[in-house]
């Protein structure tokens, strides 16, 4: 009886904690919603990404070798082919190169004359990717590189065959990626001659969402879809993946880096575009920038007129020359004639 | 005066409590690391372990224990914090309750009252997610998709944990 009644109590108990807990764990929920999450979340987050990653790190390695293992192999039995087909492609390539060459001088030359900004483009950050939460509530990677190394909040993340998401999380040695293909993502997107934009949105499958295309936009199957840059939270540019059509009207992105393991990637840095709005210039620097401007230009005026006069100075005292000269050999001329 | 989970849990002996531990930490970090042949839905190894524990010895996986895991698996992640804490504690509610029926039956037996809990996991997390309105809620096909690899892995994974509470002496308790 005794026994029983403890049995009970014990019961009652367990019963009041798996309360408390979903209970706590449903607050959590809650609080961690993307609109109101309080920035200790994220802190810890960030914590936890800079204490997970070396272990995580240790973890994949075995899996690594893994793959590399299997990969090797099978490499090893389509080198041949392979290499028949690669140098193939480095003769095709090489031509494309010459042309790529070719067409940067002539946009660096374009860039000069117009004075137009070129991109900046900053040296990319490798890292690995140690842990792949491609689950069904989230498409995320750990990456063992973080604000110790350069990179920053909202910095766009590739493999080398595309853009795979972007930084939402940064720790000391580590960052969280946002994949594409998370349900939270949402990237400006166009094709490649920019007439089509849209809004390439995750909904946790392989392959996102074209949304908000623009009305007179022909889009294409297999159409080269990069960044476009808009808002200016990405470059203009990256290579994202190709058009494919869907259900409907609907058409969705087939990524270039979906398909293989995300393994190595390159951060790069990219300071975003500040709209006007969020960082004002103050009126008394813009009067001072005016000021000086004119008074650059005044300078440039003057330093014009200067080298003009100097230049008929010169012109005028030339001609001077020239016709004491031409009255000297007349003369001489005419002395010799004499004689 | 020590209290009973204390007693059990020395009765289980400290090396019992280190395979718990390091059998779920594992798990967790294992479920987060990147697949080696790119993206297939993979097993919630957690999830198969917790299971394990709580029909083995469920004093063994009291729910504070679970809650901390899913916690874990929610930083380590990135998903919605609190979402597998909850999820986990669920699954560990339905391991102790189908525990009694599930005792002792043939495999597939054990893998029906396995999926039936993992059923009410993908319940408890659908209704959290709608519940804290987090977006979109819970896709459940790719859920379901996960869950079948689970179902896959868990009997092998069952065997290897059985064999590993062999080893650290921890036979099915009443507790």
């Amino acid at each position: 009886m005794v026994e029983s009644s403890e049995w009970r109590s014990r019961r009652g108990w367990t019963t009041a904690v798996y309360a408390l807990v979903a209970v706590a764990a449903l607050l959590l929920l809650v609080l961690d919603r993307p609109g109101s999450r309080p920035s200790v979340l994220d802190d810890i987050r960030a914590h936890t990404g800079d204490w997970a990653a070396p272990v995580m790190s240790a973890v994949s390695a075995p899996i690594r070798g893994l793959r590399s293992i299997f990969g090797g192999a099978s490499d090893y039995w389509a080198a041949v082919d392979e290499n028949r087909e690669l140098r193939q492609e480095i003769a095709q390539l090489n031509q494309w190169r010459d042309l790529a060459l070719s067409l940067r001088d002539k946009v660096r030359a374009y860039e000069s004359i117009l004075d137009i900004p070129g991109v900046d483009a900053a040296d990319p950050i490798g890292a690995w990717s140690v842990a792949d939460a491609s689950g069904p509530f989230v498409h995320a990677r750990l990456i063992d590189a973080g604000w110790d190394r350069g990179v920053r909040e909202g910095h766009p993340v590739l493999t080398e065959r595309g853009l795979v998401g972007r930084v939402v999380v940064v720790g000391h040695n580590s960052a969280r990626v946002l994949l594409l293909t998370d349900l939270n993502s949402r990237i400006p997107v166009m094709t490649e001659d920019g007439e089509a934009r849209a809004l390439l949105t995750g909904d946790n499958s392989s392959a996102p969402r074209l949304e908000f295309v623009n009305r007179d936009a022909v889009l294409e199957e297999d159409e080269r879809i990069v960044t476009s840059g808009d808002g200016g939270l990405l470059p203009r540019g990256l290579p994202v993946g190709q058009a494919a059509p869907a259900s409907g009207d609907a058409w969705r992105v087939r990524l270039y880096s979906s398909g293989d393991p995300v393994d190595m990637v390159w951060v790069y840095p990219y300071d975003p575009i500040m709209t006007p709005e969020e960082n004002p210039v103050p009126q008394s620097e813009r009067l001072i920038e005016s000021a000086e401007r004119e008074a650059r230009a005044e300078a440039a005026r003057l330093a014009g007129e200067a080298a003009a006069e100097s230049v008929e100075a010169e012109a005028a005292a030339e001609e001077e020359q020239g016709e004491t000269a031409g009255t000297g050999a007349a003369n001489a001329q005419q002395a010799g004639q004499g004689g | 005066m020590k209290s009973a989970r204390f007693v059990e849990v020395s009765r289980a002996g400290p090396s019992a409590v280190v395979a718990v531990l390091i059998t779920l930490g594992l798990a967790i970090f294992l479920a987060a690391a990147p697949r080696p042949f790119g993206p297939v839905a993979e097993p919630w190894l957690h999830a198969c372990v917790i299971y394990f524990w709580t029909h083995r010895r469920p004093s063994m996986m009291p729910p504070l224990l679970c809650f901390g895991a899913g916690l874990l698996a929610d930083l380590i992640t990135g998903g919605p914090i609190g979402l597998w804490a909850l999820s986990l504690t669920g699954l560990s509610l339905a391991a102790r309750v189908t525990r009694p029926m599930a005792d002792s039956q043939p495999w597939p037996k054990r893998l029906g009252y396995f999926a039936l809990s993992l059923v009410f996991m993908i319940l408890v997390a659908s209704i959290a997610l709608g519940a804290a309105g987090v977006s979109g809620g819970a896709p459940l096909p790719g859920m379901a998709l996960h869950a079948l690899t689970t179902l896959i892995i868990y009997i092998p994974l069952e065997s290897l944990l059985a064999f590993i509470a062999g080893r650290v002496g921890l036979r099915r308790g009443a507790l």
